[in-house]
């Protein structure tokens, strides 16, 4: 999954993110969620946003979802606009969606039983999709019996039972502990590496250390309203060396170089909040055009 | 499993360090079994002393006429008992109760749901709902004898008014109160508003309409009970004006009693099929 990153062959962008912006009406006030968010995220690769809460990520990623419509620009999605619900994606939320009178299995095997597959077929690929997240032996549990942690597995289960082309996170594992959260960092990345079709994921996090470990690209998302202000490209960050884990791959000097710059940009943003607003984007801009070109 | 050891570790630490885990546990066990067994000899003891002392004081200073005693009325509960007086007049009264449970039940909850996926008809409809829902329903009873007559059609439209609006309100509510986030989820698996009400609104609502069938049934009592003290000549209210009217307060006692006694059946029978129904929700599981 890393070589159309480093891949010299044009891919065209699978999700397009143009000039969006988002403005909530709220007791007759306007509030700007996100503003003139312009990038792009080419098929197979990882995109992280990074930001402080309540900086209008999980407005952009509901947008490239679907669930919300943008006030301004548009969202494409492989070259179409988005204006319903977005199917080619599968969308782990922040809170636990899981349905909580189901059991794990009938929770996980629930897209493949809306696209009305037959049963057989579809328990099969929901307990095969369990086994992938290492949860055999727990398809007749309750969600509420099963720890924070395993509840997050089942989600990650459950989005990739129907093989959706996309993935999109808010916060995937944001409430875990260090642990657990390096856990399953890894196994997403093993997960990723492994799926036969490039897997393309958008992911919302304020882990600045998460979003390293997980992407290709960061972008820094901050002020009031919220604009990208920085890209990092993690390029030089090796993939084989990712494989060896997530530990090791924190003890790179690039690692903490990249969470150095990510940190940096943020103060930056939220120290002159006002003043830096068009140095920020123009800023910004170029940079994703070269992440674009390449 | 873990959590359990866990638990046992830290408050048997000092106390018991070279014990097995095993004989730990069975320890914990028995702990809370000897708890239990002494929360409902408490119980008992609280019962023994109300009815010891209704019993004494009947017997020395109050007047047994008017306050009756536990004796007097196991006796005639006995008796009423063994001649089938009390059997008949309580199937009666129970049929009364729980057919219109069910009408009532049957209403609310399908009135609940369609106005729950309307919200138009529900903010038109909410202000009159609220004004049923607040009225005193006794006040109907005159109006039902005049058209139900006072036979037994009269008491299930009773009961069935006392539980409709109760238990159309929790349906209402909890449908409304379905999480967001779910229904969002499954707009994403690209589910049709059908599949959403099938796989997400109803049986989140479910919780809510067992409660409020729970907390009906006794309403369901009232309603035909009420229904009976107006005008009958059978059912447990019947009994109640009857021996009233004797000045016979032993069977008036005898009469609520037994209500009561079939209300807590009642009441945990609901109760364990919501345990079973609701698997899934700790707060049913666990009541």
């Amino acid at each position: 999954m890393t070589e159309n990153v480093s891949s010299t062959a044009p891919q065209p962008p699978l999700i397009e993110v143009d000039h969006v912006s988002k403005t909530y009406v709220r007791d007759g006030q306007l509030t700007v969620a996100v503003d003139d968010a312009n990038f792009s995220v080419p098929a197979g690769s990882v995109l992280a946003l990074v930001g402080p809460s309540g900086c209008g990520k999980t407005t952009l990623l509901n947008m490239i979802a679907g669930l919300l419509q943008p006030t301004k620009g548009s969202v494409r999605y492989a070259g179409s606009e988005v204006t319903s619900v977005n199917c080619g994606a599968g969308y782990m939320t922040q809170h636990d969606t899981l349905l909580p009178w189901r059991r794990v299995l009938a929770n996980v095997s629930l897209p493949l039983e809306i696209q009305g597959l037959d049963r057989r077929v579809m328990l099969d690929r929901a307990a095969d999709a369990l086994r992938e997240v290492g949860l055999q032996g727990f398809e007749r549990h309750f969600p509420n019996q099963l720890s924070g942690g395993m509840r997050k597995r089942v989600q990650l289960a459950r989005t990739l039972v129907y093989s959706p082309e996309t993935l999109l996170m808010d916060e995937p594992f944001g409430s875990l502990d260090a642990i657990l959260k390096i856990n399953l960092q890894q196994d997403l990345l093993r997960l990723l590496a492994k799926r036969e079709r490039d897997l393309t994921v958008v992911l919302v996090t304020h882990d600045l250390e998460e979003a390293v470990t997980l992407a290709d690209t960061v972008l820094v998302m901050a002020g009031r309203p919220a604009r990208v202000v920085h890209v990092e490209q993690l390029e030089d960050l090796d993939r084989r060396t990712r494989d060896e884990g997530v530990v090791a791959l924190r003890r790179l000097p690039e690692f903490s170089l990249h969470v150095e710059r990510l940190w940096q940009s943020l103060e930056a943003a939220s120290g002159s909040a006002q003043p830096r607003d068009g140095d920020g984007r123009s800023a910004a801009a170029p940079a994703l055009e070269s992440g674009r070109a390449r | 499993m873990t959590l359990q050891n866990a638990d046992v570790h830290v408050w048997s630490g000092q106390e018991a360090e070279d014990a097995s885990g095993a004989a730990l546990l069975a320890q914990e066990k028995a702990g809370r079994r000897r708890k239990r067994g002494q929360i409902i000899a408490s119980r008992l003891l609280v019962l023994v002393a109300i009815l010891g002392a209704w019993e004494i004081s009947s017997r020395t200073f109050v007047d047994p006429f008017a306050a009756s005693m536990p004796s007097l009325i196991f006796d005639r509960f006995l008796e009423w008992l063994t001649d089938g007086f009390l059997l008949g007049n309580l199937a009666v009264t129970l049929m009364e109760s729980v057919v219109g449970f069910a009408i009532g039940a049957v209403i609310g909850i399908s009135l609940g749901l369609a106005l729950s996926f309307n919200d138009a008809a529900s903010k038109v409809c909410a202000p009159y709902i609220n004004a049923l829902y607040a009225l005193p329903k006794v006040t109907l009873g005159p109006l039902f004898v005049i058209w139900f007559g006072i036979a037994i059609k009269m008491k299930i439209v009773m009961a069935a008014v006392f539980v409709v609006f109760l238990i159309f309100y929790n349906t209402w509510s909890g449908a409304r109160d379905v999480d967001q986030g779910l229904v969002d989820s499954l707009r994403l698996m690209n589910a049709n508003k059908r599949e959403i009400a099938r796989k997400v609104v109803l049986p989140s609502a479910l919780v809510w309409v067992f409660n409020g069938l729970r907390v009906s049934f006794p309403l369901a009592l009232m309603g035909a009970t009420i229904g009976e003290i107006i005008a009958s000549k059978r059912g447990i209210g019947f009994i109640v004006t009857d021996s009233a009217a004797q000045f016979d307060t032993t069977g008036v006692f005898t009469a609520i009693f037994t209500l009561m006694f079939v209300a807590v059946a009642v009441d945990r029978i609901i109760v364990l099929t919501q345990a079973h129904a609701l698997k899934w929700d700790e707060a049913s599981s666990a009541l």
